[in-house]
């Protein structure tokens, strides 16, 4: 496809070139159809502002990565919004769809935290379920699965461009608000990892208190039928299946519920986005 | 201090009166959180991830076969030099040179003709079209970068993909999507750092906006000021005129220059499948097909893979077609 562009590229050049170059340029730029140099000129000047804003793009990203998250999302943001509204119930799946092979991903836990949890079966493993809520909470694992149980089956994407088709079973993110009771203030939803980020700092992200009562929002502590293995999240990880891949935090230990997530980390909304200048909400 | 002998010792205490909540619950995580930069050091960008570059594109071909794309290149030579060859062969023969004769590459219309060349706001557009496409082109190529991998399913198999810029998938079980990225040039990806897909979207996705105004403003004008006759073909005759200039531009003796009043049958028709055909098939089956059309939602069509493959696929055609066209 790239040599297929690339071959294209080469053959208006080709033309352009070869077929009377100044009045080809004077028909595109100079609306005219003669042999002078006028159209010649606007196309030079044309291609010095191609020149340096081809050289300037990477370098200006690197230096003034918060500018492009912002610009970007100016423009984009609305209509990733508009998107989240206008499919909010995204498909499930029977068994025979379930995916043979599903990516792994981001940075594993290896803190003394987790090793030791991990070794003692999670028998020790407590989840904090706090912030602005009514009942905050500590669930063990045997409190999780003795709570309604709920299964999806359900495509996950990742922001990478891959996905994959997984069987999850755990709790509606429904239930854990039956429980705990989140205050009307409470507008996001903050979900905190055992394992560290890539570049130091637990992971974590916030998602909009709306999804979570969504009917595809859970707790997962089994992928298909089986209790969640080390790479994909153990013991507890996210399925919020209206947003990316990069949002379902993996390894949860705590959740807290927050007004505004600006108040949380660098403040962006999640890991990614202040380390990574990803989106908040990325639906696409 | 003197202990009071009214206080009685902890072992004669009540236990606390049951609760589901404990003090831990009320423990926050909040300063286990680390403030992101807001400058990009490419030595530590991504936890330190080195620079890893991918391969030459490859397409497989059966099972486990891959066929380098690098191929192409002498391949497309050598077919150049024969389709040349048949061509100069075709222009001896009568029937074609007849054929020339009668279709001579180009339909001038009357109306055409009494109102030629192109206004200003084709020329204006025409550059934003080709400005913007540059960032898109390298933030796309940036993004599948970032899994430099086609599927033609909803699954992403190892082994099963069609397309890869990437060796193939190592055999630890514990490989990551993330360590499976590959690095640009910087002046070719956009940003060109491995796993920089987060500021390559906002690049790919901002600037396809104001890509698809442009197009937008492109269709009203050409409208509502007749100029999609120049681009639209209204008579079979299309068909022939373009086989009549292939062979004229392959047998290296050119057809007559009338780009200012009509465009020649093979213009014509990449053209109108650029502008008509090709364009909104990136956009519809980039995020748009997600999300836009619920119908979509439960066929093929939605899922994540296939839906990557078919839009890099269309948008490269599209991105050919529209530097193709104007000559």
């Amino acid at each position: 496809m790239l040599v297929w562009f690339l071959l294209f590229i080469v053959i208006h050049l080709t033309l352009v070139f070869t077929t009377g170059l100044l009045r080809n340029l004077n028909h595109i730029y100079a609306g005219r159809n003669d042999n002078s140099w006028i159209g010649f000129w606007i196309f030079a000047a044309t291609m010095v502002v191609v020149i340096v804003g081809w050289v300037a793009a990477t370098p200006f990203t690197l230096r003034h990565p918060r500018v492009v998250q912002r610009v970007g999302y100016a423009l984009i943001g609305p209509a990733q919004r508009l998107f989240e509204h206008l499919d909010a119930t995204p498909g499930e799946y029977a068994e025979k769809d379930i995916s043979p092979y599903f990516w792994h991903n981001g940075q594993y836990p290896d803190s003394e935290e987790y090793r030791t949890l991990f070794d003692g079966n999670f028998a020790d493993y407590r989840l904090l379920i706090n912030g602005l809520v009514d009942n905050p909470v500590d669930l063990d694992l045997a409190q999780l699965r003795a709570l309604p149980h709920h299964e999806q089956i359900t495509q996950h994407f990742c922001i990478q461009g891959w996905s994959g088709i997984a069987k999850w079973g755990g709790v509606s993110m429904q239930t854990i608000m039956d429980l705990v009771k989140p205050q009307p203030e409470a507008k996001w939803v903050v979900f905190y990892s055992l394992g560290d980020g890539p570049d130091k700092g637990i992971y974590y992200d916030a998602h909009p208190i709306e999804q979570m009562s969504y009917h595809l929002s859970m707790l997962a502590y089994d992928m298909n039928g089986e209790p969640l293995s080390f790479g994909h999240g153990a013991p507890l990880r996210l399925r919020n299946e209206n947003q990316l891949g990069f949002k379902q935090v993996k390894w949860i230990k705590g959740v807290e519920f927050v007004a505004h997530y600006s108040e949380i980390g660098g403040g962006y909304g999640g890991y990614n986005q202040d380390h990574e200048f990803f989106g908040y909400r990325q639906s696409i | 201090m003197a202990k009071s002998p009214d206080r009685p010792a902890t072992a004669n205490l009540p236990e606390p009166a049951p609760s589901r909540v404990s003090p831990a619950a009320l423990q926050s995580f909040r300063s286990q959180l680390t403030v992101g930069e807001d400058v990009v050091d490419p030595t530590t960008w991504a936890g330190s991830v080195p620079q890893a570059h991918g391969i030459a594109p490859r397409v497989r071909v059966g099972r486990g076969r891959w066929f380098n794309l690098l191929w192409l290149l002498p391949i497309g030579f050598v077919t150049l030099i024969l389709a040349v060859a048949a061509a100069k062969g075709l222009r001896n023969a009568a029937s074609v040179q007849r054929f020339i004769e009668h279709y001579p590459g180009t339909v001038e219309s009357a109306s055409a003709v009494r109102k030629p060349g192109l206004p200003t706001w084709v020329g204006l557009q025409h550059f934003f079209n080709l400005f913007l496409m540059i960032f898109i082109i390298r933030s796309g190529v940036q993004i599948l970068s970032d899994h430099p991998r086609l599927y033609w399913t909803r699954h992403s198999t190892p082994g099963k993909d069609w397309f890869r810029i990437q060796k193939p998938v190592p055999a630890d079980p514990l490989w990551t999507a993330k360590k499976d990225s590959i690095s640009l040039p910087g002046q070719v990806g956009l940003p060109g750092l491995r796993h920089s897909i987060g500021l390559a979207r906002w690049w790919h996705l901002g600037i396809d906006t104001l890509w698809l105004l442009n197009g937008l403003i492109f269709y009203v004008l050409l409208f509502t000021t007749g100029q999609w006759r120049r681009l639209v073909p209204t008579s079979w005759d299309v068909l022939p005129s373009a086989a009549s200039a292939l062979i004229q531009y392959l047998s290296l003796d050119w057809p007559t220059e009338t780009g200012w009043v009509a465009y020649n049958g093979l213009q014509l028709l990449a053209y109108f499948t650029t502008v008509f055909v090709a364009a909104p098939l990136a956009i519809i089956t980039g995020p748009a097909c997600r999300r836009l059309f619920p119908l979509a939602s439960s066929g093929s069509a939605r899922h994540s893979a296939f839906r990557r493959h078919a839009h890099c696929t269309s948008s490269c055609w599209s991105g050919s077609c529209c530097s193709s066209s104007s000559t």
